[in-house]
């Protein structure tokens, strides 16, 4: 309690209304019962603060701010981590976020559909040698034995995950897929032509993967329609 | 009012520190023999929007207006356009479609991919060929959860060259540029190999039956959309 003086030095203090909470540490004030208060107010000046709810509602985001007082300078910065953006909207997760992009501090791992499609020209009536899943060599060399007319060079422009080659009459295809669904060997794919074998693997060979593919062709001189997915 | 004249006492307040910007607004105290009104800005209730966020070691950091906060109702709001300024790679291309992220709706069409087992049906059905053809087919039904733009079926038949299979595609009609015309390709021996079938008595959506060689018989399956 401040000292009671002589009148003529005193002050009366009973319209003071502070109260302790609403100084900021640590400075003094007298309220009106003549008590000396320290501030209990904190300062996030000089702190970190670190939000503590975040919520979303009329499509902004509202997080709360830590109790104290704000300079509105850098100092006070208010930070909120992804796993907090996360509990105010459970939407804020890497799979509703594009692969290998950080979004706020979240990485995605939602692939884009990517399609391309078009048309290819087998005019290369060759036999390349492209080798079966047990190492036989699909030359033709021997009677019965597979052999591919011609490769498919498709121009992709993107590694696919899928790639499907048909010709025109869909009496032959040529078929793709990342996922190893007929198989461990990365490039294998599958070949089924309507007049020999019916879906054969390709282990290895020429057949290449990437924004141009190459696979073993199904004929001559003829078009194929294709499609990937990337 | 703080100087009472011929009171018969008063108090010392000599000893207080407190600056009006220290003290909430509105609310008076005494320092030094005279009364201090405060100035801070109470932002209890008053829900500012934060001018200005920025990332830092991938933390969002948002600047919070002078004053004071209460930590419970005092809350910072913050646009969608201040969080892509803040993160140029918050916009809706790097958003799943069509759903809400923080304020924004992506427009991110995603690849889809489901895949798994099942057993062909007991019975054959007549499926007509592109050409016309009309032949016996046993249905599977495959559920991926979403329309596929191709969908790919098959059983190994025998370890023959390390593998060969018996396998049905199927392509919407939309992907197939130059030969458009939803197909159905049967690869297997006998006459049905390679055969380009229209979409009778082929169902596609999220649920597919489409025609396979072999009844009663388990296929994998994998469907891309």
């Amino acid at each position: 309690m401040g000292k009671i003086i002589g009148a003529m030095d005193g002050i009366g203090l009973s319209d003071a209304t502070v109260t302790a909470g609403d100084i900021l540490i640590p400075q003094t004030a007298y309220n009106s019962s003549g008590i000396k208060l320290t501030g209990t107010m904190p300062n996030m000046a000089v702190a970190e603060p670190v939000t503590t709810t975040v919520t979303k509602s009329g499509g902004n985001v509202f997080m709360q701010v830590p109790q104290g007082y704000y300079s509105g300078g850098s100092w006070s910065d208010v930070h909120a981590t992804a796993a907090l953006l996360t509990s105010g909207d459970p939407n804020f997760v890497a799979s509703n976020l594009r692969v290998l992009t950080s979004v706020l501090g979240m990485t995605g791992t939602l692939n884009p559909k990517i399609v391309a499609s078009g048309s290819t020209y087998i005019s290369n009536y060759d036999t390349y040698t492209f080798v079966l899943d047990d190492g036989t060599i699909a030359d033709g060399s021997v009677n019965g034995r597979p052999y591919f007319s011609g490769q498919l060079v498709i121009t992709v422009g993107f590694v696919p995950k899928f790639l499907a080659v048909w010709n025109a009459s869909v009496t032959a295809m040529s078929l793709y897929s990342s996922y190893t669904i007929f198989g461990s060997n990365a490039n294998s794919h599958i070949l089924g032509n309507a007049s020999g074998w019916y879906g054969v693997r390709v282990g290895s060979g020429p057949a290449v993967i990437g924004t141009t593919c190459v696979l073993a062709g199904m004929g001559s001189s003829t078009y194929c329609g294709w499609i990937a997915f990337g | 009012m703080g100087i009472v004249k011929g009171a018969m006492y008063g108090y010392n307040t000599d000893d207080a520190n407190a600056v009006a910007s220290g003290i909430l607004l509105g609310k008076k105290g005494y320092v030094a023999r005279a009364g201090v009104t405060g100035t801070m800005p109470n932002q209890v209730g008053v829900q500012p929007t934060t001018t200005l966020a920025y990332m830092s070691g991938g933390n969002l950091y948002y600047r919070v207006p002078l004053g004071y906060f209460d930590g419970s109702v005092s809350a910072i709001k913050a646009t969608p356009a201040l969080l892509t300024a803040a993160d140029s790679n918050f916009i809706e291309a790097n958003i799943n479609l069509n759903v809400d992220v923080l304020g924004r709706t992506g427009t991110m069409v995603p690849f889809k991919v489901a895949s798994g087992t099942t057993v062909s049906n007991t019975d054959t059905v007549t499926y007509r060929s592109a050409s016309g053809v009309n032949s016996a087919h046993y249905p599977l039904s495959v559920t991926p959860g979403f329309t596929p733009d191709a969908l790919f079926c098959w059983k190994k038949i025998n370890s023959t060259y390390g593998g060969m299979f018996a396998f049905t595609m199927y392509i919407s009609g939309a992907q197939l540029g130059p030969y458009a015309g939803g197909c159905i390709g049967i690869y297997s021996s006998g006459s049905s190999n390679g055969v380009g079938y229209t979409l009778t008595s082929v169902t596609i959506g999220s649920t597919c039956s489409v025609p396979v060689e072999f009844g009663s018989t388990s296929y994998s399956w994998m469907a891309f959309g």
